[in-house]
């Protein structure tokens, strides 16, 4: 005779609903650089809005949606491109995880040195804090530009 | 690297997509193996091996 209470869940059930919670929450995982940095653009959006303007934190905010967004979908699409993959960083194999990190390591470097230099020389020609803002600008998108470049070239090659 | 893959894979009736299934690996890898573009690492190797039931040197040159 069962010594369970009526309406109690038998273990059975118990390891059903854990299974499909497991699932569930697989469902909405995303590569540990992606949850980093949504996180990151998701707090900063809080600071924003609590210490500047909520305008500036609402676009924190919705950067970090969009990021996580892109990441899910590039992650549970079907028929999704290495190229997406790579850019999205949400490697799906081992050919994907060398290809971003032979384009880390290359980007990494490129960009730790030729800043250093690029700095030095832009403070010493310009002597102006006006030129070190456009330089922090142009720098900034040279580094994405060149990402997507190295990301490209790195998935075509290899 | 050069492989056998597409010879084997042919034999087999499968598709790249089919074969990535199988070993678990993208359709882009399956054929960036078979056109020498990347090496594989050696778990995946042993994969490929079992799945077609012969040896990895007798999928892969590893000297060329």
């Amino acid at each position: 005779m069962s010594t369970r209470e009526p309406g109690a869940p038998s273990d059975g059930a118990g390891r059903e609903g854990a299974g499909r919670r497991r699932a569930g929450l697989s469902a909405l995982r995303v590569s540990p650089t992606n949850a980093v940095f949504s996180l990151l653009f998701a707090v900063a959006g809080v600071l924003f809005w609590t210490y500047d303007t909520w305008l500036t934190g609402l676009v924190f905010i919705v950067a970090a949606l969009a990021q996580y967004g892109m990441a899910l979908v590039v992650r549970r699409g079907r028929g999704v491109s290495d190229l997406w993959r790579a850019s999205a960083f949400e490697p799906g194999d081992e050919r994907d995880r060398a290809i971003l990190q032979r384009s880390a390591a290359l980007v990494g470097y490129v960009v730790g040195v030729g800043s250093m230099v690029l700095f030095v020389l832009v403070l010493l020609l310009f002597q102006e804090q006006r030129a070190l803002l456009w330089y922090l600008a142009g720098q900034t998108i040279a580094v994405n530009a060149f990402w997507g470049a190295t990301i490209l070239v790195m998935t075509r090659r290899g | 690297m050069d492989s056998r893959i597409r010879e084997l894979r042919m034999e087999g009736g499968l598709s790249q997509q089919a074969l990535a299934v199988e070993v678990g690996v993208s359709r882009q890898t399956i054929n960036a193996l078979e056109t020498g573009r990347y090496d594989p690492s050696l778990k995946l190797a042993v994969h490929l091996a079992r799945f077609f039931g012969t040896t990895v040197e007798e999928i892969f040159d590893v000297d060329s």
